[in-house]
Formats: C-alpha cells, sequence, structure tokens
C-alpha cells in the first residue's frame, strides 16, 4: 500500500513530539533539503509533492487564488532556472521560514474525505 | 395517516425561549421540524437565505455531510431544509424510536455547522443553480416570484432563491447564520412524537446552548404597492393578479379562494391556480393565475376573470367549503396559532379593488394593467 499523506503526517508530528528522536532526525531533514537544493530554485517543499493523483488535485482545486498564483509563479520560475542552468541569485533563494507546508492541510483534508467515503462504502452492517 | 391520530392533543410550552410544539399520532414515523424565522424576508442580500438553507446539513465540527446522509439513509431516514420566504424549515422524517439521533443531528446543524470554503463552491452553489432551474422552468413560480416583487417591493418581495446577481461570500451567510440561529428565533415542530421526550431531548441537546438573540418575526403587514410587471419569455404564457391581504381580510380571502376553485364559480375552468399563502397569521398574498399556451386565449381569459370580480360577487356560498378546508389543514398543522378558527361571518361580498398584474410569456399579446 502507498504511504498515505495522513500516516507520514503523523510519523512526522510523533518525530517532533519526542525530543531524542527529533535530537537526531531534525538535522538530518536539514542536510537533506540543503543537498536537494530545491529552494536554491525557489521552490518550497510543497511544491515537490507530485499532483498526478485525484487527492492533490482536489487540494490545488481548494487551495485559495493568491497561493495558487504564487505556486504557479515558483514552478514556471524554477523551469526557467533548470532551463538556463542557473541558480536563482542567492537574494531569492527560499528562506527556511518561507518553506511552509501550504499544501498539506488542503491534502490531509481531501484524503480524510476520501478514507471516509471508502469506509462508508465498504461498510458492514450487522443486525443485532 | 392523520385519520390515525388516536391522541390529538396538543400542548403549548415555552421550555426558555424556543417554542416547541408537538403532535402524537399511532404511526410508527415522525417528523420533526426546526422553522427558523430566516426566510429571503429577512437576508440583507438577495439570495443569503437559499444558500444558508443549502448549507444546512453540510460538514459539522462532529462530522462530515457525508457521514450524516448516510447514517441517515442506514437508519431509515430523510433530512431536507426548505426554503419559503418566511422561514428556512430543517425537516427530519424518522422511525419512531431515532428521535434522539435526529434530534442530535438538527442540533449540530444550527450550533456547530463549520462553513468550509470548498463546500460553498463544490456542493453548496451548485446545488442552490440546480433549485433556480427548477424554478425557472416553471412559469407560476415565475409569475409568483414578480408579483411578490412588484406587491412588496422589498420585504417580501425580496427574491427567493441564489441568482448570482448579488455577490455572496462566505462571510456573509456565516454572519447570517450567527444572526438567526438564536433560541428566540427558533419554532420546533413535532408529528409522531412524544412531547416531554422531545422536550427532554431538545433541553439536553445542543438547541439549548444556542446563543440568545431576538426574534425577527415579522407581524406588522408591511407596506404593498400596486404595480405591473412583464417578462418576456418562450413557452406558456401566464397572467396572473395578486392582492395584498392584511390580518382582517384574511377570512375574506380564505373563502375567496374556496370560490374560485369550486364549481360555484362559473369561471373557474379558466384559472389555472389560485393561492393564498400567509405569513405569521398576520398578513398574506392572494395571488390568481391563468395560464396557457396560446397567448391571445390567456389575455381574453384573464380580462374575463377580472371583469367578473371587479364587478363584485356574492362569495358567502363558499363559506362552508372555506371552513372545511381550513379545518382539514388545520388537522395537519401543528403550530397552535393555524388553530384559530376562522371567523367567516361578516364575509359576504368581494369586489377586486386595486391588485398587481404581472404578464409572462408572449407579452405583446397579453394586456396592460390598465386595460383590465
Amino acid at each position: 500500500m502507498p504511504q498515505s499523506f495522513t500516516s507520514i503526517a503523523k510519523v512526522g508530528e510523533y518525530i517532533l513530539k519526542s525530543p531524542a528522536l527529533s535530537k537526531i532526525c531534525v538535522p538530518v531533514a536539514q542536510q537533506y533539503v540543503k543537498f536537494a537544493g530545491y529552494r536554491k530554485l525557489g521552490l518550497t517543499y510543497n511544491d515537490l509533492i507530485a499532483e498526478e493523483n485525484p487527492i492533490v488535485q482536489t487540494a490545488l482545486k481548494r487551495l485559495p487564488e493568491d497561493e495558487s498564483y504564487a505556486r504557479n509563479y515558483r514552478i514556471i520560475r524554477a523551469h526557467q532556472s533548470e532551463l538556463t542552468h542557473h541558480l536563482l541569485p542567492k537574494n531569492e533563494w527560499i528562506k527556511a521560514q518561507d518553506d511552509v507546508p501550504y499544501l498539506l492541510p488542503y491534502i490531509l483534508e481531501a484524503e480524510a474525505e476520501a478514507i471516509e467515503k471508502a469506509e462508508l462504502d465498504n461498510l458492514e452492517i450487522v443486525k443485532k | 395517516m392523520f385519520s390515525q391520530t388516536i391522541k390529538s392533543q396538543l400542548i403549548k410550552q415555552s421550555v426558555r425561549r424556543y417554542t416547541i410544539s408537538s403532535l402524537e399520532s399511532a404511526g410508527k414515523t415522525s417528523t420533526l421540524a426546526v422553522k427558523v424565522h430566516a426566510g429571503s424576508r429577512y437576508a440583507d442580500k438577495d439570495g443569503l437565505a437559499h444558500l444558508l438553507s443549502r448549507f444546512n446539513f453540510q460538514t459539522t465540527n462532529d462530522k462530515s455531510a457525508l457521514r450524516l446522509v448516510r447514517e441517515s439513509e442506514l437508519l431509515g431516514g430523510k433530512l431536507e431544509s426548505t426554503l419559503d420566504r418566511e422561514f428556512i424549515t430543517l425537516r427530519a422524517t424518522f422511525l419512531k424510536e431515532n428521535l434522539p439521533y435526529y434530534v442530535d443531528a438538527i442540533a449540530n446543524v444550527l450550533y456547530k455547522t463549520s462553513f468550509k470554503p470548498h463546500e460553498l463552491v463544490e456542493s453548496v452553489a451548485p446545488a442552490a443553480g440546480y433549485d433556480l432551474a427548477i424554478s425557472q422552468q416553471n412559469p407560476i413560480t415565475l409569475a409568483k416570484e414578480a408579483l411578490y416583487n412588484s406587491t412588496y417591493r422589498t420585504d417580501l418581495g425580496k427574491p427567493l432563491l441564489f441568482d448570482g446577481v448579488e455577490e455572496i461570500t462566505l462571510d456573509d451567510i456565516k454572519e447570517y447564520a450567527n444572526k438567526v440561529y438564536t433560541q428566540e428565533n427558533i419554532e420546533i415542530e413535532g408529528f409522531g412524537i412524544n412531547e416531554r421526550d422531545l422536550q427532554r431531548l431538545v433541553s439536553d441537546s445542543l438547541i439549548n446552548t444556542l446563543p440568545k438573540g431576538s426574534s425577527l418575526k415579522v407581524s406588522e403587514t408591511p407596506k404593498s404597492f400596486s404595480g405591473e410587471t412583464r417578462i418576456r419569455s418562450q413557452g406558456t404564457s401566464v397572467a396572473a393578479i395578486s392582492i395584498p391581504v392584511t390580518k382582517e381580510s384574511i377570512p375574506e380571502f380564505e373563502v375567496l379562494k374556496a370560490y374560485l376553485t369550486s364549481p360555484v364559480y362559473e369561471l373557474v375552468d379558466v384559472i389555472d391556480t389560485v393561492s393564498f399563502e400567509k405569513f405569521n397569521n398576520t398578513h398574506g398574498l392572494f395571488s390568481l393565475y391563468v395560464k396557457g399556451s396560446d397567448a391571445s386565449v390567456v389575455a381574453k381569459n384573464i380580462k374575463e376573470v377580472v371583469s367578473s370580480l371587479k364587478k363584485g360577487k356574492d362569495i358567502s356560498i363558499a363559506k362552508e367549503l372555506a371552513k372545511v378546508e381550513s379545518e382539514l389543514t388545520n388537522e395537519k398543522s401543528i403550530l397552535p396559532e393555524n388553530h384559530e378558527a376562522l371567523k367567516l361571518d361578516a364575509v359576504k361580498n368581494f369586489k377586486l379593488g386595486k391588485f398587481s398584474y404581472v404578464a409572462l410569456g408572449d407579452v405583446s399579446k397579453l394586456p396592460y394593467l390598465d386595460e383590465l
């Protein structure tokens, strides 16, 4: 079974809650972000989520207009930089505090709806 | 079903501030209706009441819309929210033993609907558009809408359904919900429910913690005008007239309605619909519709009807019929205020005075107000 965003978010929360685990995992994550380099192309982490599935499509549809515009702008800018084999000027790199999970709440909501629907569709009724 | 009513005992009791009334019956089903004085006449923006009505039974803080519908289906019940000019009515029809579930469901809707932005776009607005499309298919509904508008202009004259002319945001809907869903503004009616049970369940439910507000109920007769509206459209032609009714003349118009729909009136075949809608039992609108595919026939018929009514008619012959009809409706209704017996004795002659007029369809063939 492919991992659902709900379970990933749950694991993340669990790690952040326990001091010992977060001491190990957070620096690793920071290194990962550094070497992945997406911030240097002007992208945030949520821009990288594969959008070719119904759940993310639903989430994207529900995204407020201004955020959706900003997302498209970032993606087009990143494509342009890639084509020209350049990184963005350093002052345009995404800072850590701007790398917010703007799409994740919508994905989680859409996913919860889909899970609930599947549950209700496969409900078995037992007569007492 | 109504004949099965063994105990038509009616108790009106005010628990805190909302009104609860209930009627017991021997059947297996019950109906619970929460009537909120929040219909289109109370909305500040046109169509606001319609959107709020469509937002009922959407996702609440406790339960998603889908889960509510599926659970209700499994229990064999039905939930609906309807709108008229006076009320938004939340109605649940269900098997008797499921009363607690439905009291809880309706209370949740009133108290904790979460008003999610995507629901407005994904389910509420399309549903509202569907309602509008249906009502626009019916020429009588269109004519009625126009009659209300030209008779009252504002208040009762506001459009019933959301048509997108005025822009409504989610915040408008939330604000309106906070304004109308208050303890003073709701009436709870039960049919086939034990009155004590209902009272106990309601006082344990979230309805009891609804905010205190003020009743919006309008009792005085709104200002009325005499106007004319002409709407060109394809298909059936309709000519209609309406007369605003005050509290004193309600019996007269009840009798008139009975008279015009019974074979004693010589033009009964010509009239398509006679409607008399009362609001809070203090005022109402009487309307009469002539309909046909050939506009010239409609024109001839409406002229005949109006001139026969203008001459004056002795309608006292229909008193008995009106009495029986009103008793029949009283038997079905639960609200105590509808149970007043009609005082029909004074009714004798009816003479048509001022009225509003609507021509719809092939308007070039239909008469003007001053030609009637």
